[in-house]
């Protein structure tokens, strides 16, 4: 049987135990709806409120750690830097403003930029401005090939002589000392990866996207932070990352021939690049002082279809993790497959009953779910509470959103991991 | 610096505590609630009283705690049948703005209860009309709406 045939195998049995999970709770409902066995049902309940108790203390325990050992890392000294920047069909001005952004950075650095077949023409006068810096190289595919066939052929081809590799997106704009904050963990040896506090451009445009900065905020420095105190970030941010030079050369390849189901993964090529570092035993850090601004989508359908994606590529990369995070990062193994994978598929059937009995009875909702959903929010995401309250009325509003919608959003996903739809950027 | 370092830890230890001791109890809490209405849900007709009646003011919130907590104790150790005695009805009545809900039990025998005017119909319906007891979850909520009448 062929490595590839095997891996699909693989890969397929462990959907189907998803599948199976999903369904085991939704017959758990069923039986409770049906008049059946009390205990069973309360064995279940408690099951899940223990376990989301264990993980909120786990979270704590994790940031603690981190605030007690703070690493401290070796000063940057002039080493040399390459900027990824693939490009396809992004706004001129914002590409313009990045490319200079990244020019304006401080540390010894060029800039990369691939043009993935982009046929806006605005991009291309963008890009043609810079023919004569010497700072910057641009290459263009003929065709739309994808990002992860873009940093291949950066890194293939155009990094030679560089210590390390920085990719960012095409409207990253960043701060003046972010990239060399960002590269000062990875002079340390056990260090492969490292990411930034990404915020955002336009998280003042509307409701949404005022939302989902504190939903960033949230994941940065709670979740991201607290992976970080043992070197286990499990996604380096597309908008700023870094990778030591010789393993992005290592794992490039890797990197565009994954699959996923028999079919070639073409989104996730953040976490993929992540998960790769990950399995060569180095560890992967969040630096809060390198700071990158990006743009979010600003209408709901957008957003949506944007989590779409990123949750297909979540669930895929949660599951290639556990083949190696078992004996590379003990820790992590155990986070991804009960709280990422287990977790939010076996709480279906408790979720269902909430969102059916809310629909159903106003009261219930608003004297049970909704106090409850505000004690939740303010325990797990007391960091915010206490460093930057002025997005509790954000982070107030995306817990609702996530219980409500992008819950539902996450399972669809699950349903549809084989579909290729608005996979590329 | 440090002072607020350990503000934070301190603030967030005692956080993380309430919600965690907060969760446990209501969590069992529920439990038993849920336990007293399987129980109510296959108990026999009672000759004894069989209505509730809701007070509206803070001195009758008592007495309906008092209910609760012997149904619960009695549900949790005869597990036989969960019922509100004449007496305890009494305790609690004089209310006011109530209205009256009449079932018909399995043996034809009409049994009479009384709830607070602010239940809706599905409410109403939810009364199990296999016993005479009034469905503990229905008891949480008239305890809710008593409680912001009395606020």
């Amino acid at each position: 049987m062929s490595a590839s045939t095997s891996k699909s195998l693989r890969d397929s049995l462990a959907v189907s135990v998803l599948y199976g999970i999903f369904g085991l709770s939704l017959a758990l409902l069923a039986l409770k709806l049906l008049g059946g066995s009390r205990e069973v049902w309360e064995t279940y309940y408690k099951i899940y409120l223990g376990i989301a108790i264990i993980h909120t203390w786990y979270v704590f325990a994790l940031l603690f750690i981190g605030d007690v050992r703070k690493r401290a890392y070796p000063k940057y000294a002039g080493e040399s830097m390459a900027i990824i920047i693939p490009v396809y069909n992004e706004e001129p001005a914002l590409l313009e403003a990045s490319i200079r952004s990244a020019l304006k950075a401080d540390g010894n650095k060029r800039i990369l930029v691939i043009d993935d077949g982009s046929t806006d023409p605005g991009v291309k006068i963008v890009l043609s401005s810079f023919k004569n810096d010497s700072r910057v190289t641009v290459r263009h595919f003929e065709r739309n090939k994808g990002k992860r066939e873009a940093i291949h052929e950066a890194v293939t081809y155009l990094l030679s002589g560089c210590d390390f590799v920085v990719t960012i997106d095409s409207d990253t704009i960043m701060r003046k000392d972010a990239l060399i904050r960002l590269v000062e963990p990875l002079k340390t040896a056990s260090i492969g990866a490292s990411t930034g506090d990404v915020r955002l451009l336009n998280e003042h445009e509307n409701l949404l996207t005022s939302m989902i900065g504190s939903y960033y905020w949230s994941a940065l420095n709670i979740q991201r932070k607290a992976n970080s105190s043992l070197g286990m970030v499990d996604c380096c941010s597309g908008a700023l990352s870094a990778y030591k030079a010789e393993i992005a050369e290592y794992i490039k390849d890797d990197l565009v021939s994954e699959e996923f189901l028999s079919k070639k993964c073409v989104y996730s090529d953040d976490r993929h690049l992540t998960n790769l570092v990950l399995r060569l035993g180095f560890d992967v850090v969040y630096v809060e002082k390198a700071i990158a601004y990006t743009n979010t989508p600003s209408t709901m359908g957008q957003f949506v279809k944007q989590q779409l994606r990123w949750r297909r590529g979540f669930f895929q990369e949660a599951i290639f993790s556990l083949s190696f995070l078992w004996k590379m990062k003990p820790v992590l193994f155990i986070e991804v497959l009960i709280w990422d994978l287990i977790m939010p598929l076996a709480s279906v059937g408790i979720i269902f009953l909430v969102f059916a009995n809310s629909i159903v009875d106003p009261a219930f909702f608003f004297f049970g779910v909704v106090p409850s959903l505000i004690l939740l929010l303010v325990v797990r995401n007391f960091p915010l509470v206490y460093h930057a309250p002025k997005k509790i009325p954000g982070i107030m509003l995306y817990t609702f959103f996530s219980h409500f919608i992008m819950y539902w959003v996450g399972l669809y996903a699950l349903f549809t991991l084989k579909t290729q739809r608005w996979s590329t950027r | 610096m440090k002072g607020s370092k350990t503000a934070f830890w301190a603030l967030a230890l005692a956080v993380l505590s309430s919600y965690t001791y907060g969760v446990m109890t209501v969590g069992t809490q529920n439990a038993s609630y849920a336990y007293a209405q399987a129980i109510s849900d296959n108990s026999e007709i009672s000759g004894s009283a069989r209505f509730i009646e809701v007070a509206a003011d803070e001195q009758h919130n008592q007495a309906l705690q008092n209910i609760i907590d012997r149904l619960k104790l009695r549900a949790n150790e005869e597990r036989t049948l969960c019922t509100i005695s004449e007496n305890d009805a009494l305790a609690i009545r004089d209310s006011g703005n109530v209205v009256e809900q009449r079932l018909e039990l399995d043996n034809g025998e009409m049994a009479r209860v009384l709830v607070s005017d602010d239940l809706t119909e599905t409410d109403i319906r939810n009364l199990d009309p296999s016993s005479n007891c009034i469905r503990l979850n229905i008891f949480e909520r008239i305890i809710l709406t008593l409680s912001s009448r009395v606020s």
